[in-house]
C-alpha cells in the first residue's frame, strides 16, 4: 500500500491556496487548509475536499509566528499524519504604493509573510521529509511571482523583492536536500484573479491589467492550482531548484 | 505532432509518450531511418499513428517539404517539439573550427526558428488555423555556459530562450502558446556524439539529484507544456535539470 499523500496549504482559505487544496483532492491528497483569518472560506475549501473523499482539517495559524508553525505542523502530524507535500502560498502585496510613501509596517509584514513564513514552514518541513531524519522524502512548491522580474515600480516594490527572495530560497533548498527525498520548485504566477489585490487597495487590478497581458487576460487560480499539482507529481521527477513562470506571457 | 529529431533521444521518448496520449505523431530525423522506422513501429504496434519524414530543419526548403508531408498525411498540425538539436565536438572557443559552430547555430537556431514559422503559419487563428502549441529544448547550458565545451552550443539555447519568450508573446491571442523545456544532464546519444561518451558517468554523480535524467522525464514535461493544464503558461521554460 503506497503511503498517503498529505498536503499542507498555507493560505488555503482562498484564491490560488483554495483551487490547489480543491484540486490536490482529485488528485488523492488528504487536506491541511491553513488560513490566517478567514475561517469560513477554509471550511467551505475543507467541505469540498470531503466530498472529494479525502480527509480535511483547517487550522488557523499566521505562519510567520514560528510557534504557530510548530502548532501547525504538529497538528497535522497528529491528525493526518506525516505531511508528503507542502504548498507555500500564503502571501500577501499589502497597499499599494511608491517606495517613498510605504509604512514600514507593510515592508515587515510582507517579508514576515511572503519570506520568513516561508522558510520557518519549508524547515518544518524538510525535518519530517528528509530522508537524513527518517522521513519518507516529498515536495515543497513555493509560490514565487512574475513580480520577481518585473519589479512593480509604482505598485509594490516589497513584493516584488520578497518574490526575489522566494526564488534565491528555491534554487538553494532544493541543492540542500536533492539527495534526501525533497524536490523543492517554485510557481511564479502572472496577473491572477483573486481577493490579493483587494489587500492592496487596488480590487479592480486583475479586470483592468487582464488586457495587458500578452493572453489578454488574468489567469485563474485553477491555472495555477493545476502546475503546482504538477510539479508535486512524479511526472516531475527531475525538476528541482526549477521556477516555472506561469503568466500568460506576461 | 511534429517531433523534430524524433528518432532518438528526447525526441523518441515523446514521440511515443505523445503517441499513448493519443497524438499522431511525424517523427523527423536527419538520417538514421531505421532509428525512426522503429519509434513509428513502437508507436502503431501500441495502436497509435505515426509516420517517419526525412529531413535537415536547418534548410527551410526542407522544413517546408516536412510541414506539407505533414498537413498531406496526418492533417494540421497542433503540437511542435523543436527537439532536434547538436552540440558537436567538444573544445574551448580558440579552437573550434567554423563549421562546428555554423552547425549548431544552423539546427539549434534557425532550425527551431523555420520550424515554429511554419507551425504559426498553419496553428495561428489569425490565419483560420485551430491554435495549437510549441515547445522548443532549451538547455541548462543556456546560463551554464557549457565552458571548456561548446560554448557556442550554450549560445544557441540562449537565443531559444529569447525566441520562446518573444514568439510567445506575438502570438499569444492567436491560440499559441510557447514554452521551453531546459534539460540537465539526459541519457542520450548527444554526448558520445560531442566525443564524450563518458560525460554522463563522470558528471551525473555531481548533479544535486545524483543522477542523469532518463529521456521520458523530459518528454513528461514537454507533454504537460504541450496540454490544457497548462493554459496559461506561455514564453516560459521549465528547468528540469534535477537540482544543476
Amino acid at each position: 500500500m503506497t503511503d498517503p499523500q498529505i498536503m499542507i496549504v498555507t493560505g488555503g482559505s482562498r484564491g490560488i491556496g483554495a483551487a490547489t487544496a480543491r484540486l490536490a483532492a482529485n488528485r488523492g491528497y488528504d487536506l491541511c487548509v491553513n488560513y490566517l483569518s478567514n475561517a469560513e472560506g477554509a471550511q467551505s475549501v475543507v467541505r469540498d475536499v470531503e466530498a472529494a473523499g479525502r480527509r480535511a482539517i483547517a487550522v488557523q495559524g499566521d505562519v510567520s509566528q514560528e510557534d504557530e508553525v510548530t502548532r501547525l505542523f504538529e497538528t497535522v502530524d497528529r491528525e493526518l499524519g506525516p505531511v508528503t507535500a507542502l504548498v507555500n502560498n500564503a502571501g500577501l502585496t499589502g497597499p499599494s504604493s511608491r517606495l517613498d510613501a510605504v509604512a514600514a509596517e507593510t515592508l515587515k509584514r510582507v517579508f514576515d509573510i511572503n519570506v520568513l513564513a516561508v522558510m520557518l514552514c519549508s524547515r518544518a518541513a524538510v525535518r519530517r521529509m528528509s530522508t537524513t531524519h527518517g522521513g519518507k522524502g516529498g515536495g515543497i512548491i513555493n509560490i514565487s511571482s512574475v513580480a520577481a522580474s518585473l519589479g512593480m515600480g509604482g505598485d509594490y516594490v516589497w513584493y516584488a523583492a520578497s518574490k526575489g527572495a522566494i526564488d534565491s530560497l528555491t534554487i538553494g533548498l532544493a541543492n540542500e536536500v536533492a539527495r534526501e527525498g525533497i524536490r523543492v520548485n517554485a510557481v511564479a504566477p502572472g496577473l491572477v484573479a483573486t481577493d490579493i489585490h483587494i489587500g492592496a487597495n487596488d480590487p479592480t487590478r486583475p479586470e483592468r491589467l487582464g488586457p495587458t497581458v500578452p493572453m489578454g487576460r488574468c489567469g485563474e487560480p485553477e491555472e495555477i492550482a493545476e502546475p503546482i499539482l504538477w510539479l508535486l507529481s512524479e511526472a516531475a521527477s527531475y525538476a528541482t531548484g526549477a521556477i516555472l513562470r506561469v503568466g500568460g506571457g506576461r | 505532432m511534429i517531433v523534430t529529431g524524433g528518432g532518438r533521444g528526447i525526441g523518441a521518448a515523446t514521440a511515443r509518450l505523445a503517441a499513448g496520449r493519443g497524438y499522431a505523431v511525424c517523427v523527423n530525423y536527419l538520417a538514421n531511418a531505421e532509428a525512426a522506422d522503429a519509434v513509428v513501429r513502437d508507436i502503431e504496434a501500441a495502436g497509435g499513428r505515426a509516420i517517419a519524414v526525412q529531413a535537415n530543419v536547418a534548410v527551410e526548403a526542407e522544413v517546408e517539404r516536412l510541414f506539407a508531408a505533414v498537413d498531406r498525411e496526418l492533417g494540421p498540425v497542433t503540437a511542435l517539439v523543436n527537439n532536434a538539436g547538436l552540440a558537436g565536438p567538444i573544445d574551448r572557443l580558440d579552437a573550434a573550427p567554423s563549421e562546428t559552430i555554423r552547425q549548431v547555430i544552423e539546427v539549434n537556431v534557425f532550425g527551431v526558428i523555420w520550424c515554429a514559422r511554419a507551425a504559426v503559419q498553419r496553428m495561428s487563428t489569425r490565419h483560420g488555423g485551430q491554435g495549437g502549441a510549441i515547445v522548443n529544448l532549451s538547455s541548462g547550458a543556456a546560463s551554464l555556459g557549457s565552458p571548456g565545451n561548446y560554448v557556442w552550443y550554450a549560445a544557441a539555447k540562449g537565443a531559444v530562450d529569447s525566441f520562446t519568450i518573444g514568439l510567445a508573446r506575438e502570438v499569444a491571442r492567436e491560440g499559441v502558446r510557447v514554452n521551453g523545456v531546459a534539460p540537465g544532464y539526459v541519457k542520450t546519444e548527444i554526448h558520445a556524439d560531442s566525443g564524450m561518451p563518458d560525460r554522463l558517468e563522470t558528471e551525473a554523480p555531481n548533479v544535486p539529484l545524483g543522477r542523469a535524467a532518463e529521456p521520458e522525464e523530459i518528454a513528461e514535461t514537454i507533454l504537460w507544456l504541450l496540454s490544457p493544464a497548462a493554459s496559461y503558461t506561455t514564453g516560459a521554460t521549465l528547468r528540469v535539470a534535477g537540482g544543476r
